[in-house]
């Protein structure tokens, strides 16, 4: 599987890992009931800790991405695109909320922000054609 | 324990054949050079020889840490132990047996002819007491390393060589014990107590080695 | 969960050092890094599970064992990778895989030989001249090919460049493929304990300092920065954090035990602007010897 850790990245590296698979997942990459390779198996893939993999499918299984089978390993669970598609939506909006508070604090106003959002996603569009 | 004998004659190859022809080209200077001269010198440089080899046995594991390498492996101390005595063991009877048989080919040296009896008697004693010095060197080794084990055994030589010329003026009573060590008895007596010293050596050596830090 | 190695009070004194651990533990099928600055006492505490430095106090159990009663059987499970080698100088690395074949009941020849190929160590050449790390390899591949159930090496990437180095983490890893088997190693390279070990020990002048789990620890701390105007809460919010200092109205500071609640409470204090960053082990590291930022 071909994940790639950055480890200058600030973001742990657990959360590197389970973002990634998150990702396979949701372009369909990863489907439903695949296996995955084990703990031990990503570790080696990866070339670090079975702490770190052991701690992203947690977390993946918690959010409910993957599920795991006692003594045969962990697979892809079926996702419920709609309601994944609401609950990104959801956690987009919460990081927009942090965004927004964060540049309020700075002495940025509002209209400012948009303006800033509109150029980077008018920049955005003009780059995909 | 074989295995290890096998193993320091596999790493130490080429100090043996080395040390094999510069003996075997001594002892034809020897005879070409002396000729006629005493058994007594001739054997003291054999008795001389057997502790330097001694000493070389301890070396090699010296420099290599091959004690913290075996320390690791699953092998016991008594083992270990073990095959240094053999080797010293092996080493010492076999330049023995050698001076002896080399011995036997000149006249003025055969020890065994006629009236030589006393020589040969006390040159037994002496190897006996040759067995314990080198059973000592290994106990010093194992216990307090290698730099002790040089150092002692030049005391052990020194005092040996000063000691035997001078022994006769020094300790006139020597006289008997002169007689003890050219007699049947005290050979026998001198192997017993041979044989019992390096045997409290070996048990000593393999306690000291287990309680020995080796980094 | 089975504990691969175990000590309890151990201590072993020197003139100028005292090596105490009061307890560790390796869970089996795991890594743990120890590391420490120079002369912690890393290769001591390793030493002594081989019984290269016998105790003066303490028990350890190893696989269920205790090192000393059966000293023989532990070691036919265990591997060592001491920092400097200690093989035959005049040995060649097909010799030594022969007689060391014979001590250990689980020794494996063939994948002896495909670990001598893999790090490229010509099988007839002598010991004395290998490089520096072609005679580490060499150890590896001697401790590797008996299959130990545990895995103890003294500081083994020091000396390797770095694609040697990412060779060796791996084949740590594929050790531990298999859940039974264990691994302990110090280094002073604290970037290759971040990357493969699952539980980290700092060692500091002969003791334990921390021990936990890699993932906890890089959880727990944190670099805190905010600004403070309210002069009235400047000592109650520098008490909630392990070190840290003021300049003018800023404050940056160290925590160990970061939570969600921490960030609330500052607020709640008056703090401004916080940001908190994590900490790489490295930081961690020198926080802890330096005893401060």
């Amino acid at each position: 599987m071909l994940i790639n850790l950055s480890p200058q990245n600030p973001t742990p590296l657990y959360r590197q890992i389970v973002e990634q698979i998150k990702n396979r997942i949701l372009q369909g990459e990863l489907e439903a009931h695949e296996s995955l390779p084990s703990i031990r198996q990503l570790a080696k893939e990866l070339t670090t800790s079975v702490i770190t993999t052991k701690k992203a499918y947690e977390e993946l299984e918690r959010e409910g991405w993957i599920y795991t089978r006692a003594g045969k390993g962990s697979y892809v669970a079926p996702i419920d695109r709609p309601a994944r598609h609401e609950q990104l939506l959801k956690s987009l909006k919460k990081q927009f909320q942090n965004l927004i508070t964060e540049a309020v604090d700075s002495g940025i106003t509002p209209h400012e922000l948009e303006e800033a959002f509109q150029e980077v996603l008018r920049r955005y569009r003009e780059e995909e054609n | 324990m074989w295995r290890l004998l096998l193993k320091d004659l596999y790493l130490q190859k080429r100090r043996i054949i080395w040390t094999l022809w510069i003996v075997l080209i001594l002892l034809v200077a020897a005879r070409v050079v002396m000729g006629d001269a005493a058994p007594v010198i001739f054997f003291a440089t054999a008795y001389f020889l057997t502790s330097i080899f001694t000493l070389q046995i301890c070396y090699n594991e010296e420099e290599n840490k091959g004690l913290a390498f075996l320390r690791s492996l699953p092998l016991s101390t008594r083992e270990v132990v073990s095959s240094k005595f053999c080797a010293m063991l092996l080493v010492t009877l076999l330049t023995l047996a050698a001076a002896f048989a080399w011995s036997l080919s000149l006249p003025t040296t055969n020890i065994f002819a006629a009236g030589k009896q006393e020589t040969a008697l006390m040159l037994i004693t002496f190897g006996e007491l040759y067995l314990v010095i080198n059973s000592l060197l290994i106990f010093v080794y194992f216990r307090w390393g290698y730099a002790r084990v040089q150092f002692l055994f030049s005391l052990i030589m020194t005092f040996l060589a000063f000691g035997s010329m001078s022994l006769s003026r020094l300790f006139p009573k020597a006289r008997f014990l002169e007689a003890g060590l050219t007699s049947i008895q005290g050979a026998s007596t001198g192997l017993a107590t041979a044989i019992i010293l390096i045997f409290l050596l070996w048990i000593g050596s393999i306690k000291v080695l287990q309680k020995k830090e080796l980094s | 969960m089975q504990i691969a190695l175990s000590m309890e009070n151990v201590s072993k004194e020197y003139p100028n050092f005292k090596l105490q651990i009061a307890s560790l533990k390796l869970p089996s099928g795991s890594i743990m890094g120890l590391v420490g600055p120079n002369g912690a006492g890393k290769s001591t505490l390793i030493k002594a599970i081989l019984n290269l430095v016998p105790l003066d106090t303490g028990r350890i159990t190893v696989l269920g064992r205790d090192h000393l009663k059966q000293e023989i059987e532990v070691k036919q499970l265990v591997g060592y990778v001491p920092e400097e080698s200690n093989l035959y100088e005049e040995a060649t690395p097909a010799w030594l895989g022969g007689f060391v074949a014979h001590y250990y009941a689980t020794w494996d020849d063939t994948y002896y030989r495909g670990l001598l190929e893999k790090f490229q160590i010509p099988v007839r050449r002598k010991v004395k001249q290998l490089s520096k790390g072609g005679k580490m390899k060499l150890s590896l591949a001697l401790q590797l090919a008996h299959r130990p159930d545990l895995l103890l090496l003294d500081e083994p990437t020091a000396g390797l460049d770095p694609l040697a180095r990412r060779d060796l983490l791996q084949e740590l890893l594929e050790v531990i493929q298999d859940e039974k088997r264990s691994v302990l190693f110090s280094s002073h390279i604290v970037g290759d304990v971040e990357k493969v070990a699952d539980y980290v020990t700092f060692l500091k002048e002969g003791s334990i300092v921390l021990c936990e789990d890699k993932e906890k620890l890089l959880e727990k701390w944190r670099q805190v920065q905010f600004k403070v105007f309210d002069s009235s809460r400047r000592e109650e919010i520098a008490n909630l954090f392990t070190y840290g200092k003021y300049c003018g109205n800023y404050f940056q500071g160290i925590t160990d035990h970061f939570d969600e609640e921490l960030p609330v409470r500052l607020k709640e204090l008056g703090a401004e602007n916080i940001q908190a960053v994590p900490l790489d082990l490295e930081k961690i590291m020198v926080i802890l010897s330096r005893g401060g930022i």
